[in-house]
């Protein structure tokens, strides 16, 4: 199917606690770049080869986590469109006008079953920084830090995640790639609307609303060593890697934003088309689905959210 | 920030920190976090997780000493809890030798 409807993830806006920590973190070392402040303290931020106006939004508040996960769609009748089946499924649609953040269209907005806010718009505006259009160059500008290439996908924790399945795939027609299963039903999903592996995933979690990773794609495995040394450098909080995911294949590190929010920056994975069957993973290899090299989870990979 | 274990020898303040009335001590100062010296030092008992304020799995009740703190989420200490001698280990500066509990919220738990 040539990408119709959803396109991708659009922006994600993390809640931090101290706002310099968060910007010499996301900009210095993830590598992301300031496109501008609102007049509210909201700084946003992109990755260097995206084009639109912008795909992370830092809010300094009292708490850590996720305010809102938004997706672009192909055009304005994909979004009144979308309206209309979300409603028609039950779940109550906000509008949000244009210019509540900068650069950017109508959106619209609703909580799916996991508590999560969920957001899609259709109009962006070009960024001023995107890459050549016309002969272009590899990069409008040569990447910094762990050089992150583009906001990637979300991992959310939260209750329901049978519900936000059949929302998702129903409604606004992702696929389930890979999925683990355990004797309640799905325990975690990983949902995708494009060829990549994952553009979204879920993991069954008592409390809703909960942010378990954002995660950026690097070029290559090397990328992903350089990430590391990054991480060593400058003390970061390290959680998980360098190692491969089994689920996706990709090849990850998980670490922490000053604020607690997890971080991912990853690179490969498999390419996903409609047509292939979800990928299915029991409990009992869990450990090697999540970390294929270590073949076990991690203590905080199931506890330690914001 | 602390790079590194460079210098610690010779810093003159030295706490004993402890997991528990009966906890084995470990060594703490003032400008490095309880939940780092923890980790520093191979001790458990307090669980690891952002290392930054932000996801609450280090939360303890601190039961003696004094101490400072950096900037907590509030979903996990209130500024109630936050009187009443609560934080999380990994915001907590020691000003004196510190006993805390490990008393982490269960996911969930009404705020
Ligand atoms: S380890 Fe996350 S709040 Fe301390
Ligand atoms: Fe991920």
């Amino acid at each position: 199917m040539a990408m119709r409807g959803v396109l991708r993830p659009g922006f994600i806006q993390l809640r931090v606690l101290d706002m310099a920590a968060a910007l010499t973190h996301y900009i210095e070392r993830v590598g992301l770049e300031e496109v501008c402040r609102g007049a509210d303290g909201r700084v946003y931020l992109k990755a260097w080869d995206e084009f639109d106006h912008h795909s992370v939004i830092l809010r300094e508040a009292d708490t850590a986590g996720l305010d809102l996960f938004a997706f672009k769609v192909c055009s304005e009748d994909s979004l009144n469109s979308f309206k209309q089946r979300i409603t028609d499924w039950g779940l109550a649609v906000d509008e949000v006008p244009a210019g509540e953040q900068p650069g950017l269209g109508r959106r619209i907005g609703f909580t799916i079953p996991s508590g999560h806010r969920i957001e899609l718009y259709h109009e962006v505006e070009m960024s001023e920084a995107h890459p050549t259009i016309v002969n272009p160059m590899v990069w409008p500008k040569e990447p910094h830090g762990m050089g992150a290439i583009r906001f990637d996908h979300g991992l959310l924790y939260g209750p329901n995640i049978d519900k936000v399945e059949e929302f998702f795939t129903k409604v606004l027609d992702f696929s389930v790639a890979e999925r683990i299963n355990d004797d309640q039903g799905a325990m975690a999903l990983w949902l995708t609307v494009s060829i990549k592996a994952h553009d979204i995933a879920f993991v069954r979690y008592p409390e809703p609303a909960k942010f378990h990773h954002v995660a950026f794609l690097l070029e290559n495995w090397h990328e992903v060593g350089k990430a590391a040394d990054i991480i060593t450098h400058y003390n970061i909080s390290l959680d998980a890697g360098p190692t491969r995911h089994g689920i996706t294949r990709g090849q990850t590190i998980y670490f922490f934003d000053p604020s607690g929010n997890r971080n991912e920056v990853y690179a490969g994975g498999y390419a996903y088309y409609p047509d292939n069957p979800t990928r299915s993973w029991t409990m009992d290899q869990v450990g090697r689905g999540i970390f294929y090299y270590e073949r076990r989870l991690n203590e905080s990979f199931l506890s330690v959210v914001t | 920030m602390t790079n590194g274990d460079g210098g610690l020898a010779v810093r003159a303040r030295n706490f004993q920190l402890r997991i528990g009335v009966d906890g084995t001590p470990f060594a703490g100062w003032p400008d490095r976090d309880l939940l780092a010296a923890m980790e520093a030092a191979g001790a458990k008992g307090v669980g690891v997780g952002c290392r930054g304020g932000g996801c609450g799995r280090c939360r303890v009740r601190v039961v003696s000493g004094e101490y400072t703190t950096g900037k907590m989420t509030r979903n996990h200490v209130s500024v109630e809890e936050e009187k009443n001698g609560y934080g999380l280990a990994c915001r907590i500066y020691p000003r004196s030798d510190l006993v805390v509990i490990w008393e982490p919220l269960q996911p969930g738990t009404p705020r």
